[in-house]
């Protein structure tokens, strides 16, 4: 909801927001037009990155709601009472994926890497909701939206076919 | 990255219409992805999430679907009576969008009410007869929507799609320099069946302008391959043949450049885009009859 009681010397009227990111509440007084991205920074979310500013690159992705979304492209202001979820409260899972990438040789320089493994963790949980695995057209629609310019996606598409199996496999 | 003076969530219709009409610098806040390009300040940012209705998919009592202007392309792709819908015609065009992660974000209302010349989504649309209902002006067709001048759009917004109940199948195909381009040019084929009866529909899009029903087409695929039957054929499992032959494909991709008379622009010229729909058009009826047959006669 709007705050008016103060305008910032932007002549900006600030919002009250409240929100969750990994669990935690928030609530926090901010621009209309601050991005979930630029918060997430400031409140030391250091996985979030921001490369392309025009929703291609996926650097930024985070989920909302349990969905992959891009962070660069959201306002604070419209996440009102969500669950926002970072690559910092998906450790486990991370690590475990990652060793996959890494057998496959697809860390590579890693500057794409924490938004390809919020894509592909969250392509995992469909894939256990469902009880079934991800078909490789599926596997490489989640990773259109994480530009990569070392891989050729190939290893990567290889890590998430052997990670899906393997987390299926012992689920 | 533009910027925001103040910020509004209106929880009624008439909250959104006032609040909207308040000032010409205000600005609906959907998915953000084009908004975030520019770099205009705008008085206050409107998000209209919270209107009844507005992000949630239900059912009339025709059994149409009624989609919330505010739901994500990510919703309506994953969902079970769109994926059905058509043979999942709509559900695959939005796969084709850029990512997922944009598709999870950006809003059916905030593209279509757009009218962009290069939408994947308006061409299936109006071959499938959908409806719209903006929240001042009503209900309306697709193509009311589409030839409305902005005047009569200005302080409106989208607030329902209506996919309509029927039988049918539908095929939807661009062609794109890369993967999350824009289509350089795209063409849908619907065979439907309402109570009205049966019918083929072409429709083309980014001529570069904005998409447009092909009548002449669809008359002669109504001439070559009997839509009933067709559909018939679809619904009882089997994968029907087309049978055509080079003459009758070569009828067909001219009456498509007659009907869109597509035009040279950012992205091609008029002569590729005339060539590249021809084959679009082939690739949708290879696609809709599980291989195409070509009788030499």
């Amino acid at each position: 909801m709007p705050d008016n009681s103060t305008v910032t010397s932007a002549g900006q009227v600030p919002v009250f927001v409240q929100f969750f990111i990994n669990n935690r509440p928030y609530a926090v007084s901010v621009a209309p037009d601050m991005t979930l991205f630029e918060l997430l920074r400031d409140q030391g979310f250091s996985s979030v990155k921001c490369g392309c500013e025009s929703s291609n690159c996926g650097l930024c992705t985070v989920w909302l709601e349990g969905m992959p979304v891009l962070s660069c492209s959201i306002l604070v202001a419209q996440i009102h009472g969500k669950h926002v979820t970072t690559l910092e409260s998906l450790q486990q899972e991370a690590l475990r994926f990652g060793e996959f990438l890494a057998d496959e040789g697809g860390d590579q320089c890693g500057f794409c890497v924490p938004g390809m493994v919020m894509n592909a963790l969250w392509l995992a949980r469909t894939c256990k909701d469902r009880g079934f695995t991800a078909s490789d057209d599926e596997i490489r629609d989640a990773l259109l939206g994480n530009l990569c310019r070392c891989s050729g996606y190939q290893v990567h598409t290889r890590a998430i076919r052997r990670y899906l199996d393997d987390i299926l496999a012992t689920a | 990255m533009y910027t925001l003076r103040s910020f509004e969530r209106p929880t009624t219709q008439e909250e959104a219409l006032r609040v909207l009409g308040q000032g010409s610098n205000h600005v609906i806040l959907g998915g953000t992805h084009w908004l975030r390009l520019s770099t205009r300040a705008y008085d206050t940012g409107i998000d209209l999430s919270l209107l009844p209705n507005f992000t949630t998919i239900t059912k009339d009592e025709t059994s149409s679907l009624l989609v919330g202007g505010g739901v994500s392309y990510g919703q309506l792709e994953d969902h079970e009576w769109v994926t059905s819908w058509l043979a999942g015609v709509f559900s695959r065009t939005l796969k084709g969008i850029v990512s997922r992660q944009m598709r999870n974000t950006a809003t059916i209302g905030g593209s279509l009410y757009s009218r962009f010349a290069f939408s994947d989504t308006l061409p299936v649309l109006l071959a499938a007869d959908a409806e719209v209902q903006l929240a001042r002006a009503g209900w309306m067709k697709i193509d009311e929507l589409l030839s409305a001048s902005p005047k009569d759009l200005k302080g409106d917004f989208l607030y329902t799609l209506k996919l309509p109940a029927c039988e049918g199948v539908g095929s939807y195909q661009a062609i794109r320099i890369t993967a999350q381009d824009f289509p350089m040019v795209n063409v849908a084929v619907v065979a439907k069946r309402t109570d009205k009866g049966s019918s083929w529909s072409v429709t083309s899009g980014a001529r570069p302008g904005v998409a447009c029903r092909c009548q002449r087409t669809s008359a002669l695929l109504d001439e070559l391959i009997p839509c009933d039957a067709f559909i018939d054929q679809h619904l009882s499992g089997k994968t029907p043949e087309i049978v055509l032959t080079p003459d009758n494909m070569k009828a067909l991709a001219e009456a498509l450049a007659q009907d869109a008379e597509y035009k040279s622009g950012g992205h091609a010229s008029a002569a590729y885009r005339n060539q590249a729909a021809g084959s679009l058009l082939k690739k949708a009826l290879n696609e809709l009859g599980g291989g195409l047959v070509f009788n030499a006669r």
